[in-house]
């Protein structure tokens, strides 16, 4: 079958380049009036955006480890998510040039670190130190941008070379890659996030961050077929690949629960001085509130919504709550990087805003050209038609 | 469609997986006939051989239960610091174990794998023995087993009750639970099968008893749909509650606050332990017995291979576990966590325990990258033991290790177990083998009916019609 | 008294289409007895969506709403228990059981709503009278239709006519 390429995106691709070029160069007026706060912002929102283009990867491999034969048709979608990888690795930048601002272990005594704390960042300083903190982020984008590449270009081969061989490739790489990814995304979320926060020392850490990512990996898959879902390959999506990712979900939703549920009661019980402290100002006041909504709103309601059958195969109530955890997503992660670097409460600026939308927008828009200049499902896939009929019991 | 050129259709094999997970395509009866045939022949010689082994080891078992209980646990060789060694090591490797059954017939069910169908009795039961034992490690190490019905919340003279703020009091609870929900998931997962044994019995007793335990099953159509249901729902709570289960053990340690056993990661890397030592047993087990009954038909090698890829999986999912523990026991700063890993256990009077650990767990499962190793009975069976061997000493370093030494050196001390204790533990496995081979004998291993389904849905499989979008 | 009329058949496609035919000529009290589910059975005897589900939500959230207050009530209400000073009433340590106790009700509700719905135990059950009737459970697809006496040699006629073979009568004397 030939199907042709998708025709709509172009307005996407020049609008969204357009809001990423309007909010960016906001967020970077933001950055010279006020350096720190506007560079945490943009930090936070990196954080988002890349972490879940790296999970997108891992969904990917995840596929063809389990030699999945559903998500054939919605894979090419899949496989464009860790292609603006390329342009997160551009836009980084700002967060290497603004490290000392960003990161207290960067200059200890400058950054008004004492005591405990101060000793802590001496401690780490083998591991936080700024050639060695960009030597690994180098490495992770390295991995990132090679793995998502191959599987980009060898899935992209096969529309036209068609055959099995280049399944078997996928196959391999997919599955060969999933380690280095699980580990390269584990050391990012220490550098990123856990670092910001000496308090915070959680084995744990890792597969938190790793947790929400892949569930706003799975919204964003399910929006973009959402926006896709008139294109003409796409109609051919039934009730139950809509079935299928609202199952993933829904186990998603409930192992982010699981996981957060099993950092925050252990440090909360065991309340040892080195780690408590994390919590502590997580639980109180403000953020009290926040992680109570995280609770509910992140939690407990979309858990309860997407146990019905009904919604998760109905298109538009699942892109609803795809998109009510990605923006609770956000909130997770504000909530687990602001917690600690504003304690009294959480302090909204406007780069907040402008950093989050311009990174999404600009990801959107280098996705959607990528998307443009390949056909839209892998034609050339041996499975795409046992994709197609996919009809579970 | 022709039966022939169907026949055709089904034979034309998919490249990408050549091994199929039924071969051939037996008739209802044909299946009835041959996963039915261990329980309606004669005993058989080896079948008796091995449970004459079992039962030794089992009467051992009750021998030193006896010894223990009339003396008193003090014939153990714990003792302070080291309050907690063989019995609860040996009860998280039970549980463990168990846990690669209910993954295998509830998880593996919700994704609609089908190589679950032909293993998924054999590993339920297994989970059922296995959590048999590992109850009896708690229930003897609370010292006085006779008073263990305090751990129940009933209205006591006592006047009070259990304190619920204790992760003790968590395993009673969850413990229970998995094996109350285990044991209705495997017998209801029975019951067609248990009908189909009464209804092919020859002999008026087996009638009896078959159809006793098949509560009068008679394959109506009413209930066939209550029981489709009721079944994927028991698969559907069954997959949170196996991880409920390792979660609560692993908080067992982890809400304490000693040195190697107070950290985050320990719940998803117990069950990904437990998962990586449960699917070690299944494949310890599967092997022989699917050659002795000539069950390779039906539990293929593509079932081998699947296993040994999720042994892959997990075992590298327990290496991440250990990585994170030991990288934040340094990024901590916490000089206690520091000595744990980096001394008392790598360099300890335990040392040859964890390098066997790190051998048998980080290391073994990595063979299974290779096609050959993952096809090659022997070794996938050889490295199966590995891996149940290196999950026991994970155990044992976690318990023993943290406890001979924490934070004052005055109140260190050594741990080596007696007699009593090896007696215990290779009792336990007397009695698991004694189980599972009368399981063996007087229930079909593999289920008849799910068999007789996976035809059909392999059947209809090559029917389908193309989706016409040439 | 009533009379039980069964008749059996060797495929499912059969069995199915003789369900349907069976209902549309008005006979009630039809049931199927088959080895495995029976793709397209429920809708042609008319079944309806089973409750099983329902059984074992109300099994679910009592096993919840019980495992809270259990915990509250015991520890923090009629025997308060400090442990490490932490407040009486501390929510984290109460999920572990809640949660079990979630699963537990759920299950057994589920086990024991599919007992109460199939009638179980019924060890004997009148059509067990056919010795041919044990194939129901290996390879055999049989239908059956409870009716009155008077009207079972019609019924028998009626599954003849729709393909059935070893078509049998069994009157239960105790009148179930």
């Amino acid at each position: 079958m030939n199907a042709p390429q998708i025709q709509g995106g172009r307005g996407v691709v020049t609008r969204a380049g357009g809001v990423a070029l309007l909010a960016l160069a906001a967020t970077g007026a933001g950055i010279a009036l006020d350096p720190q706060r506007a560079l945490w912002a943009y930090h936070a929102a990196f954080t988002y955006w890349a972490g879940i283009a790296v999970a997108a990867l891992i969904l990917l491999g995840s596929f063809h480890a389990t030699k999945a034969r559903w998500p054939v048709v919605l894979r090419r979608v899949l496989e464009a998510i860790p292609r603006t990888l390329i342009l997160f690795l551009v836009l980084f930048a700002p967060v290497a040039l603004g490290m000392n601002k960003i990161f207290a272990w960067v200059d200890p005594q400058g950054s008004g670190l004492t005591g405990e704390l101060l000793h802590l960042a001496h401690h780490r300083h083998a591991y936080l130190n700024v050639p060695f903190f960009l030597v690994r982020q180098l490495l992770y984008f390295g991995t990132w941008i090679v793995v998502g590449g191959l599987l980009w270009r060898w899935s992209v081969r096969q529309d036209a070379e068609k055959g099995v061989g280049l399944t078997v490739s996928q196959r391999r790489l997919g599955t060969g890659a999933l380690p280095l990814l699980a580990i390269t995304l584990t050391f990012a979320a220490v550098d990123w996030q856990e670092s910001l926060d000496l308090h915070h020392n959680s084995t744990i850490f890792g597969v938190y961050y790793f947790a929400g990512s892949f569930l706003s990996a799975v919204a964003v898959l399910v929006l973009a077929l959402y926006a896709l879902r008139r294109e003409e390959p796409f109609r051919m999506l039934s009730a139950d690949h809509w079935h299928a990712l609202g199952k993933l979900l829904l186990a998603f939703t409930a192992f982010w629960a699981y996981i957060a549920f099993s950092q925050y009661m252990l440090i909360w019980i065991a309340n040892l001085p080195e780690e408590a402290p994390y919590f502590i100002h997580r639980t109180k006041g403000p953020w009290g509130a926040v992680g109570a909504a995280l609770f509910l709103l992140h939690f407990v309601v979309p858990f309860f919504a997407l146990l019905s059958r009904d919604l998760k195969r109905d298109p538009r109530k699942l892109a609803f709550v795809a998109a009510w955890q990605l923006v609770f997503h956000y909130l997770d992660i504000y909530f687990t990087m602001f917690g600690g670097l504003m304690p009294a409460g959480p302090q909204p600026h406007w780069t907040d805003l402008t950093a989050l939308v311009g990174l999404g927008a600009a990801g959107l828009a280098f996705g959607a050209w990528q998307l443009r200049r390949a056909a839209p499902v892998p034609v050339g896939d041996p499975y795409l038609q046992d994709s197609l009929r996919y009809q579970p019991q | 469609m022709a039966m022939s050129e169907a026949a055709a259709k089904v034979d034309k094999l998919d490249v990408l997986e050549p091994v199929p997970v039924l071969v051939g395509r037996p008739g209802d009866r044909e299946i009835n006939d041959q996963l039915f045939q261990p329980v309606w022949t004669q005993t058989r010689r080896t079948w008796l051989a091995l449970f004459a082994i079992c039962v030794s080891l089992a009467g051992l078992l009750f021998l030193a239960i006896a010894y223990t209980v009339a003396t008193g646990i003090g014939v153990w060789g714990n003792n302070v610091p080291v309050g907690w060694a063989f019995d609860i090591i040996n009860f998280v490797w039970w549980i463990g174990i168990g846990h690669a059954g209910t993954l295998i017939s509830a998880i593996l069910l919700l994704f609609q794998q089908k190589w679950r169908t032909s293993i998924n009795r054999f590993a339920e039961a297994m989970t059922l023995f296995a959590v048999m034992q590992a109850l009896i490690f708690p229930a003897l190490h609370t010292g006085r087993p006779w008073f263990d019905f305090w751990l129940f919340p009933y209205p006591s003279t006592l006047a009070l009750w259990p304190n619920f703020k204790s992760p003790l009091m968590w395993d009673v609870f969850a413990v229970n639970t998995y094996f109350l929900v285990s044991l209705l998931f495997w017998y209801v997962g029975l019951l067609p099968d248990l009908a189909a044994l009464r209804d092919t019995s020859k002999s008026r007793t087996a009638r009896i008893a078959y159809g006793i335990f098949a509560l009068g099953w008679r394959g109506s159509a009413r209930l066939w749909r209550h029981y489709r249901i009721a079944y994927l729902l028991l698969a559907g709570i069954s997959t949170p509650l196996v991880l409920s289960v390792h979660t609560i053990v692993s908080f067992d340690f982890a809400v304490s606050v000693l040195p190697g056993w107070h950290t985050t990661i320990f719940p998803p890397y117990f069950v990904a332990g437990a998962i990586f030592s449960g699917f070690a047993m299944v494949l310890t087990l599967v092997i022989p017995a699917r050659k002795a009954f000539g069950f390779e038909n039906v539990i293929t090698g593509k079932h081998l291979e699947n296993m040994a890829k999720v042994m892959l999986a997990t075992g590298m999912m327990v290496s991440y576990g250990y990585l994170m523990e030991h990288f934040h026991a340094w990024y901590g700063g916490n000089r206690f966590e520091f000595d744990t890993f980096f001394k008392t256990r790598m360099f300890g009077p335990y040392a040859p325990v964890y390098w066997t650990m790190i051998a048998c767990n980080v290391i073994t499962p990595h063979i299974f990258w290779w096609k050959k190793a993952r096809t090659s009975l022997w070794v996938l069976w050889i490295a199966s033991i590995l891996v149940n061997v290196g999950m026991w000493t994970e155990r044992f370093i976690i318990i023993v290790t943290s406890l001979h030494r924490d934070y004052l050196p005055s109140s260190w001390a050594q741990y080596t177990p007696t007699w009593v204790d090896w007696s215990i533990y290779a009792g336990t496995i007397g009695m698991f083998g004694t189980l599972f081979l009368l399981f063996l004998r007087f229930v079909p291993s593999v289920s008849a009916s799910e068999v007789k389904e996976l035809r059909r849905e392999l059947e209809h499989e090559a029917h389908a019609p193309a989706a016409g979008h040439g | 008294m009533k009379s039980y009329v069964l008749g059996e058949f060797t495929e499912e496609a059969a069995l199915v289409a003789a369900a349907r035919s069976l209902r549309e000529q008005g006979w009630a009290g039809l049931d199927a007895h088959s080895p495995v589910p029976v793709h397209g059975i429920d809708e042609a005897l008319g079944l309806e969506r089973s409750v099983v589900p329902l059984i074992a939500l109300i099994g679910a959230l009592t096993g919840t709403v019980a495992g809270i207050a259990m915990q509250w009530w015991m520890n923090a209400v009629d025997y308060p228990i400090n442990v490490g000073g932490r407040a009486l009433v501390s929510p984290p340590t109460w999920v572990p059981i809640a949660f079990e106790t979630t699963v537990a009700l759920a299950a057994l509700s589920i086990v024991f709503g599919l007992f109460a719905l199939g009638g179980f135990p019924r060890l004997h059950h009148p059509v067990f009278e056919v010795e041919g009737f044990r194939t129901a459970s290996v390879d055999g697809f049989w239908l059956s239709a409870e009716v009155e006496p008077a009207r079972a040699e019609a019924a028998a006629e009626a599954l003849r006519k729709a393909g059935a073979r070893n078509v049998s009568r069994v009157d239960d004397e105790e009148g179930t």
